[in-house]
């Protein structure tokens, strides 16, 4: 008996081995996270990082995957030893490129919609629209021109969906095309092609197919709509998508994880939002930084919407976000002294580094405000204006790592702006994608535990004149004394209190302003919340966002907000903009 | 609180290394498995495709598909010279007829379908041979994707790279500012390694017929904007110098650190692969042949890659790495080290990088 359990790679005091899972997320680094299970649910154990080695000087991206596998090693080494444990997930912004679509059809309005929609939902993203409906291909698209347009767009697939050709005719030219006007065009660029089809094409043709793209043949049927054959056409988009974004994930995750299943970060983080909006019955959003983009991800339940920004979208060898937005419009957010060159300089450096943390203050402003803005733009792509939103959760490199859990939250405000009340958490340990691609994969991980509770936001919408009394707010804890705020508009403001007592917040906003009840109609919180790190955050800016133009009026704005907030400190050094150009 | 070992990036690798060459374009592959390959040598030729005419040949012969391969005059996949008519328009003159379908550039007729009835000309630009970086054995061929070469050689990661691959000999340059450099006609291509900041107009100034490349430290804030608007990289947002450079820094003032400078001193003369290639993380120097061990026995080399002190070379200390914030607040392994230059200071794990 005492030999057996010597034998066993758990203490011996241990009586249940815990089932081990890993997932992996590969961004600026690797990491590797155990999950163990315990009484039917799956607990964090640890998470291993390492950095990534699909880049010089390596060019092997085993490399990092074993030295983040023996950081985690050493941590759960008391509890079962991973030696020989693959990964079962892995997610991660930095394994490629979304799965995009370029959608050729001469469908139907109906059975194109279909289409669409069941290409979207497996996962793929549809870029372009090539529709002739009911028609020839030649008589709606001039095929030179659909050539140049497929070129600009580079997408992962091409997928042709036809019906009622006669003579092949739309099929020989999507064919002809992608054959002799696409291939050997731009350096590297070959598309998967998926061929959508209710007849059985020409065998010439698919046989074209099949010798010179990477090739998936979906066979629809009349009737789409019979249950047994829309299962039949999802099994065989999803197997596309598989190969397309296992073929791209191949150059940043080792040989031999055949076996481990490829979620893009969109779609495990768009898990995760509707796993806990349908939960606790409330709307989600998902705000996702790290250098190389932004992913927002909304969803209240049933399904979710993504929307991202960065991530080489136009295949451009860019490898930071700050790189593709308007330097003047981050140097704007930064009260710092700092030139746009020298932010340019910053981001540069941090495209070819980008693991690197801040070593100053400003780096760290720099770092967020590109990420904000990302985010921003990530969001206005799928719901602009914002809608109300119960729960914002803040995660990825940028966020999670953030040095304050107060600036992640600050982030999530200037990213999503939130109209009304809103609950800002941080997903401290970086984990939320690593759950979202487990649960893709049929072993359910909440993500819940492993969010902290930041604050919560009021903001109120509209627009009223600069220092103009805009928000008048009480927060009455249970047990205390009332706090009571007034706050001017244009301005931020935090009320903190006992973290461990609940307390109501009432709020009475300006006449033109809307604090989530109507226009100057007070409002007040149904239920009571808890104080968190950060408390009640007051938002009176108005949204649209209103800020000063002029330049010293606008830093002194931006210094208000953060050391209201409490969430930035800069040294008096860094305010002094002698001799920084602009 | 104690950290562990803080394990440190690496961004110089000694040893057996493996490089993927990619075909970029449809061609033909050279090699085979098993074969040894000297870096410079071609590996393949691949055949990039110009502009693409596309007509449609019905519309302009006005016959039915199943007859346009009569209505073309030119023979398919020939050379046809810029103005030749490949098919003839039907009607007279261009008023009342489609026109006459004339090759636009030299080029050949790639295909007509009797399907479609469309014919595709594609521009011809000529076969180009692609150069393995790396010598050693071909370990790995895919048919029309790519082939994988394993080698004994030094990889020396680069933060930043532009104008593509190329092959030379390595010549030190010990002082980059006001340089006047003369390439030796009789040593071949040179790849010149400076150990200061340079700039877009010092780079300009090289000989490109006899300079390969270029390698330094870094290119100030004020000279880097010069790279990214240069007239040659029209509506390019990337910087694309005339010679293929690569900085082993960063956008900043630091010089090469030492640790770097001694392993470039010891390649003088022997030939080495720069891939100056854009995309982040794939720009690097390829020191080709493994004879050339650690440089000394100090302790390993590392340098500060962000902050204020970027590009300095740094020793570590004898303290351990504790978990604590930085000046920007940052909690991770605060790492003890001594500077090159003298003194101490602390610097975080990951913004360090090992270059010995």
């Amino acid at each position: 008996m005492t030999r057996s359990l010597m034998d066993a790679s758990y203490p011996a005091g241990s009586r249940v081995a815990p089932k081990i899972l890993l997932a992996a997320e590969v961004g600026s680094n690797v990491r590797l996270a155990a999950f163990g299970g315990v009484e039917g649910s799956s607990r964090l154990l640890a998470v291993g990082e390492s950095e990534t080695t699909h880049s010089a000087p390596y060019f092997d991206p085993a490399v990092g995957f074993d030295q983040a596998r023996s950081a985690l090693r050493s941590q759960v080494r008391f509890i079962a030893d991973i030696e020989d444990t693959d990964p079962c997930a892995v997610t991660g912004g930095g394994i490629g490129r979304a799965a995009t679509v370029a959608l050729i059809s001469n469908l139907d309005a109906d059975s194109h919609a279909r289409i669409v929609n069941l290409v979207n939902v497996q996962g793929f993203d549809i870029v372009a629209e090539f529709h002739a409906p009911n028609k020839k291909l030649a008589r709606q698209f001039d095929p030179e021109d659909l050539a140049n347009r497929l070129l600009l767009i580079r997408a992962s697939v091409v997928a042709v969906a036809l019906q009622n050709d006669r003579g092949w005719e739309s099929l020989a030219m999507a064919v002809d095309i992608l054959k002799y006007a696409l291939v050997g065009r731009i350096p590297g660029y070959s598309p998967g092609v998926m061929l959508l089809h209710s007849d059985d094409p020409e065998p010439g043709l698919v046989a074209t197919l099949a010798d010179e793209f990477e090739f998936f043949q979906v066979g629809m049927r009349a009737g789409l709509d019979a249950q047994s054959e829309q299962s039949l056409v999802r099994s065989q988009i999803a197997e596309a998508y598989q190969s397309v974004t296992g073929r791209d994930a191949a150059r940043f995750t080792p040989a031999g994880l055949d076996a481990t299943t490829v979620t893009p970060l969109g779609q495990s983080l768009g898990i995760v939002a509707r796993e806990m909006a349908a939960n606790n019955g409330i709307s989600v959003v998902v705000l996702h930084a790290e250098p190389l983009g932004a992913l927002v991800a909304i969803s209240e339940g049933r399904d979710f919407r993504v929307g991202s920004f960065g991530y080489d979208a136009d295949a451009a060898a860019v490898g930071h976000i700050g790189l593709r937005l308007p330097m003047e419009e981050i140097v704007g957010w930064i009260p710092a002294a700092i030139s746009e060159s020298m932010a340019e300089a910053h981001f540069r450096n941090r495209a070819w580094r980008p693991w690197l943390v801040p070593e100053t203050s400003t780096e760290l402003l720099l770092d967020h405000a590109a990420a904000h803005l990302a985010l921003r733009r990530a969001v206005r792509s799928i719901a602009d204006p914002s809608p109300p939103v119960d729960l914002i959760v803040c995660t990825g490199r940028t966020l999670s790592g953030a040095p304050r859990l107060i600036q992640a939250a600050l982030c999530g405000i200037n990213a999503y702006m939130p109209p009304g009340y809103c609950q800002l958490a941080v997903d401290s340990p970086g984990v939320l994608a690593m759950c979202g691609a487990l649960t893709a994969t049929g072993t359910p991980i909440s993500a819940e535990p492993y969010l902290v509770h930041v604050a919560t936001s009021l903001s109120c919408e509209g627009t009223a004149k600069f220092g103009a009394d805009a928000l008048a707010v009480q927060v009455i804890p249970r047990h205390g004394e009332p706090i009571s705020r007034s706050v001017a508009f244009g301005a931020m403001e935090r009320i903190t209190w006992d973290g461990s007592v609940v307390a109501e917040v009432k709020s009475w906003p300006g006449g033109k302003l809307d604090a989530g009840g109507g226009k100057g109609r007070a409002t007040a919180l149904r239920s009571g919340i808890t104080s968190g790190i950060g408390g009640l955050i007051i938002d009176a800016r108005g949204r649209p966002l209103q800020w000063p133009k002029e330049g010293s009026l606008r830093r002194a704005a931006l210094l208000q907000w953060f050391q209201s907030t409490d969430s930035y400190v800069l040294p008096s050094q860094d305010l002094d903009w002698g001799g920084v150009e602009g | 609180m104690r950290a562990n070992e803080s394990p440190v990036r690496t961004s110089v690798f000694r040893g057996t290394i493996r490089r993927r060459h990619d075909l970029p374009f449809p061609g033909d592959i050279l090699v085979s498995c098993g074969d040894q390959i000297e870096a410079g040598a071609p590996w393949a030729v691949c055949n990039p495709v110009g502009r693409v005419s596309i007509r449609d040949i019905t519309r302009v012969s006005r016959v039915p598909p199943a007859r346009v391969l009569e209505e073309t005059n030119q023979p398919q996949n020939q050379e046809i010279p810029a103005g030749t008519v490949i098919a003839a328009g039907a009607g007279v003159g261009t008023l009342f007829g489609a026109g006459d379908w004339v090759a636009p550039w030299n080029g050949k007729l790639a295909h007509v379908s009797t399907i479609s009835g469309l014919g595709f000309f594609q521009q011809s630009i000529g076969s180009t041979a692609l150069f393995a970086r790396l010598s050693g054995t071909v370990v790995e061929v895919a048919d029309r994707s790519h082939i994988v070469i394993e080698g004994s050689a030094t990889s020396i990661r680069c933060a930043y790279g532009a104008g593509g691959t190329s092959f030379g000999r390595v010549v030190n340059v010990a002082d980059g500012a006001g340089l006047e450099f003369r390439a030796d006609d009789e040593d071949g291509m040179c790849v010149v390694v400076v150990a200061d900041t340079v700039s877009m107009e010092w780079i300009d100034a090289l000989p490109p017929e006899h300079i390969a490349a270029v390698v330094a430290p870094s290119m100030s804030l004020d000279k880097f904007p010069q790279i990214r608007k240069h007239a040659r990289n029209g509506e390019s947002r990337d910087a694309q110098p005339r010679i293929p450079t690569v900085l082993t820094e960063g956008v900043c003032s630091a010089r090469m650190p030492p640790a770097l400078q001694w392993i470039f001193r010891k390649y003088e003369g022997r030939m080495v692969s720069v891939v100056a290639a854009s995309t982040p993380g794939e720009a690097e120097v390829i020191l080709i042949g493994g004879d050339i061990a650690a440089s000394d026995k100090r302790p390993a080399a590392m340098r500060i890659a962000a902050g204020p002190d970027m590009g300095e070379q740094v020793y570590r200390g004898e303290s351990e790495a504790l978990y604590r914030r930085n000046s920007a607040g940052v909690l991770g392994r605060l790492v003890d080290l001594y500077r090159e230059e003298g003194g101490r200071t602390q610097v975080i794990a990951d913004n360090l990088e090992r270059l010995a």
